[in-house]
């Protein structure tokens, strides 16, 4: 074993894990069974007379251990916040650093977002109520704001995570020595709208290499984070009425942006029709220097894109269900809320914590929400959390609710995301559920089981080889693959002192 | 199949029916009748023996904030008030109630079933009430009527908030009273126009007009603009005398539906009240007086009934706890209110303030099975809540509930009976 240390992948190698019991999660358990990968991907997984084994693999014989999929925590916050680091360099977590936007303090409480109320006139422009430009009386407003003004500081669709996750921090290394070989991190919920999330894996040469979807969702946030940031400072919101309004406000603006786009296009597309058939003159009308019309169409200027908006970008994918909405939302009564703007809206979203859907099961389970439940290992740190309880994830689990278990790491460590689905088993969850909980059920809520959570040829190979039992929590990591490469091992990976 | 008999039994009209039953089936009231009728009772109904006791409709606080200033939670448990901006008319309450407040199970225990919860009035357009239930699941069943009113408060309280929130915050506050009223009316004359170039554009459109752009949804402007339609009313909180005329003429001038809250001074203009026709939410009467308040008299909600001005009177909830609702009303009955006024005061009239009388305010045939039964007449202090039922489910029960007499005395700590009219 001590050859080859790093890794097969990329030379087109075979490793074989032999002799192993196998949680391939997507079916059930193989005594003695191996596991081949060829490169980074997994070729067969099968009991050791299905599976054979070409000539010069590496073969690591894995009898009496346990061998199943990376684990798979569908919410943290790792690398995208450095905890410990001082507050110039830490990227946002909002329970500790509000990543309050700054950009947008002219426009506090939307007195300035409203149309310019010039009225009467022929111009249809005079028919339509239409955003303020960068005139408005808040005087906000600037590049990328596509004319309608920024959002309020406590709506950021536009911050992207992934230029704020560093692929080099330690915290990914306790992950590894974990078995969590793939994360969905993202920005914290202090804010209403917080930002976009990414997935990555936990090890890997570079950031574009690790990074397996971007943009993964946009983060929302319900009840106390956002309320305590913005209202101890007086700025909105200080109540969960301000949250959801202030959510309804922005997704209101999108649509209304969309709207703005799809009118363009439908005009883009009649004026080429125009042009097509021979109608009306040359296209470069426009540079005649007369005036331009924002409409087109009506003459033979071609008609002008409407300028560009980046938040409403984000939530005009949520609009068109391109990309979830992934929401914080702990108690019942928050959890209704966001269902209520969920159907409003059209939007698809799962629910993040999740802590009292065992209350109301009814309603999340028709409209078929996944759940990502936790942290629900330590203190109640909060009023909302006053509900939580292990028995969460396997009464969704009985109800057919889809739901994976959350470490919130670094709220609870990531290694610990493990114990999380014992206690959960522990607490009524079945066996296999648990284990699919921190792995295919993560995998597919985080939409990414299509590469990770299980070990079916084809998928990723990242592999983990546990001492015993995956919901013991006496077992311990031994061995971690990530894309076919060995990234941990118990052995070689001790501190100086432990040797 | 419920049947409450031979109790006495509120009527509509604020008087009692004596030895009357009272069927309930499938969560609505199937009859009210009299001993004299003989209320046939169905074989296999769950029969309630009210004799001697008093059987009253599920009372109705027309204005709190039960649920958005959750009990025993602190100030992370308090979502009434955004004061990062004083015209805030897109919020709603609902957004921000909280099912399992203790003080709605206070308010079970007392026979309070339904309330209009109201932001509260650091903003002069605060958002959107809504009617709901106190007893139930989720927000979505208990919610009877979302939303039932805008709330504004024509008080100092903005100004206030403004002040304090100056300090972190925004450059745009009112300072005086009539900045109030500029702001008031600006937002309404915003909503005003936009309404008007929504219908030059439909008659654009129905001449004929295409490729006109569609506008921009508004969430503010369409909130009042419901206002302007008369779809639903504001409800004002004001206090001082000038406060309430302010009230009166701004929503004769633009045409709004309109319910005075709270009133401090309302007998000071009673007779502009009485010929506005608008209602009043009442109190609470019992409380501190405040700057404000220096005027509020506890014959205020008797003078305005006497008057024929319709009244409900309401705690304000956390002001004074939800489920003394009662004793406001016969503290009101105490400083010379009629006992029938008193009582329609939190039964029938705040259900028609609400627009909610056709589910509710009354023991009528078809209403919603919201009902209590007291051990003795409600106005009496030692008079209990036995039972409480909403939508015909029993929600609170005397006899099963946990008594911390029934503990003290197994503790030793006391002997048995000492409660005046307990068991």
């Amino acid at each position: 074993m001590a050859d080859n240390s790093d890794g097969i992948g990329g030379n087109g190698g075979y490793l074989a894990i032999t002799n192993g019991r196998v949680f391939p999660v997507s079916g059930p358990v193989i005594e003695k069974g191996t596991v081949l990968i060829k490169g980074s991907k997994i070729a067969a997984v099968g009991a050791a007379a299905e599976v054979d084994i070409p000539v010069g693999a590496r073969v690591v014989d894995a009898a009496g251990k346990v061998v199943m999929p990376g684990i798979v925590e569908a919410h943290c916050h790792l690398s995208v916040f450095d905890w410990g680091e001082d507050a110039g360099i830490m990227d946002d977590l909002s329970e500790l650093n509000d990543g309050i936007d700054l950009r947008g303090l002219g426009d506090l409480g939307g007195l300035s977002d409203r149309s310019a109320l010039a009225g009467g006139g022929g111009d249809p422009e005079d028919l339509v109520d239409r955003e303020g430009g960068n005139e408005s009386p808040g005087g906000r407003g600037g590049a990328g704001d596509g004319g309608m003004g920024m959002l309020p500081p406590a709506t950021t669709p536009d911050w992207d995570y992934y230029y704020a996750f560093n692929p080099k921090s330690d915290q990914l290394k306790a992950a590894v020595a974990g078995g969590v070989t793939t994360i969905l991190t993202r920005p914290g919920s202090g804010k209403v709208i917080t930002g976009i999330d990414l997935v990555t894996k936990t090890a890997g040469k570079s950031r574009k290499d690790m990074v397996i979807l971007h943009p993964a969702g946009v983060k929302m946030a319900f009840g106390e984070n956002a309320k305590r940031n913005f209202g101890s400072r007086g700025m909105m919101p200080s109540t969960r009425m301000g949250i959801a309004a202030m959510l309804r406000e922005a997704l209101v603006k999108a649509q209304n942006y969309q709207q703005r786009w799809e009118e363009y296009e439908k005009r883009k597309a009649e004026f080429e029709a125009k042009m097509a058939a021979g109608g009306g003159g040359a296209p470069g009308g426009a540079l005649d220097g007369a005036p331009k019309s924002p409409r087109g169409g009506a003459d033979n200027r071609p008609p002008e894109p409407p300028p560009r908006n980046f938040q409403m970008e984000a939530l005009v994918k949520v609009l068109k269900r391109e990309l979830p909405a992934r929401i914080h939302a702990h108690r019942a009564d928050d959890i209704m809320t966001v269902i209520r703007i969920g159907d409003e809206f059209g939007i698809e979203f799962s629910l993040e914590h999740a802590t009292e859907t065992h209350r109301i099961l009814d309603e999340v389970k028709k409209r078929n929400i996944p759940c990502v439940v936790g942290p629900t290992y330590g203190a109640r740190g909060k009023i909302e959390t006053r509900g939580k309880t292990f028995a969460t994830p396997g009464i969704l689990e009985h109800e057919g609710i889809k739901c994976c278990i959350t470490t919130d790491a670094s709220v609870v460590p990531i290694e610990y995301l493990r114990t999380c689905a014992s206690l959960a088993y522990r607490e009524g969850m079945s066996e296999a559920g648990a284990i699919a909980a921190i792995t295919l059920w993560s995998a597919e809520i985080a939409k990414v089981a299509d590469r990770v959570g299980s070990l079916d040829a084809g998928k990723d190979a990242d592999v983990v080889i546990l001492s015993g039992h995956p919901l013991q929590v006496t077992s311990r990591v031994e061995k971690v693959f990530i894309d076919g490469r060995e990234v941990y091992d118990v052995e070689t990976n001790k501190e100086e002192w432990e040797k | 199949m419920l049947a409450i008999k031979n109790g006495r039994v509120l009527t509509p009209s604020g008087t009692f029916l004596d030895g009357a039953t009272v069927l309930v089936d499938g969560g609505k009231i199937i009859s009210v009748t009299s001993a004299g009728q003989g209320a046939a009772i169905p074989a296999g109904a769950e029969v309630v023996d009210a004799s001697g006791k008093y059987v009253l409709p599920g009372l109705i606080d027309a204005s709190t904030r039960a649920g958005i200033h959750e009990d025993g939670n602190g100030p992370i448990g308090v979502d009434t008030d955004e004061p990062s901006n004083p015209i805030s008319p897109q919020l709603r309450t609902i957004d921000a109630a909280w099912h399992e407040d203790l003080a709605l199970k206070d308010a079970l225990q007392w026979g309070v079933t339904a309330t209009m919860v109201s932001p509260g009035t650091a903003n002069i357009f605060g958002g959107q009430t809504f009617v709901m239930k106190t007893a139930g699941r989720t927000l979505t069943d208990m919610a009877i009527k979302n939303p039932a009113g805008m709330k504004v408060s024509l008080t100092g309280t903005p100004r206030m908030a403004m002040m304090a929130a100056m300090r972190g915050g925004p450059q745009i506050q009112p300072r005086d009273r009539a900045q109030d009223v500029a702001l008031f009316q600006a937002e309404l004359q915003r909503a005003r126009e936009a309404m008007e170039r929504q219908e030059r554009l439909e008659k654009a459109k129905a001449a004929g007009a295409t490729n006109l752009p569609e506008p921009d949804r508004n969430l503010r402007t369409e909130a009042i603009m419901a206002l302007l339609r008369g779809e639903m009313p504001i409800f004002v909180t004001a206090h001082l005398n000038h406060d309430i005329s302010n009230a009166i003429e701004l929503a004769r001038e633009w045409g709004l539906k309109l319910v005075l809250e709270r009133c401090a001074e309302g007998h000071l203009v009673l007779d502009e009240i009485q010929e506005s026709g608008a209602a009043v939410v009442a109190g609470p009467i019992t409380v501190n007086r405040r700057s404000d308040l220096k005027n509020l008299s506890l014959k205020l909600p008797g003078v305005l009934a006497r008057a024929g001005v319709k009244v409900a009177i309401s705690t304000d909830h956390p002001t004074i706890p939800i489920h003394y609702l009662t004793v406001q009303a016969a503290t009101a009955v105490r400083e010379g209110m009629g006992e029938a006024d008193a009582l329609k005061a939190i039964t029938i009239n705040p259900a028609e303030i609400l627009g909610v009388a056709g589910r509710m305010g009354s023991l009528e045939a078809g209403k919603d099975a919201d009902v209590a039964v007291y051990s003795g007449h409600p106005f009496d202090i030692n008079t209990r809540v036995e039972l409480t039922y909403v939508n015909g489910v029993k929600v609170w029960d005397a006899a099963s509930a946990w008594d911390p007499e029934d503990w003290a005395v197994a503790q030793g700590l006391t002997q048995p009976g000492y409660r005046r009219g307990a068991k």
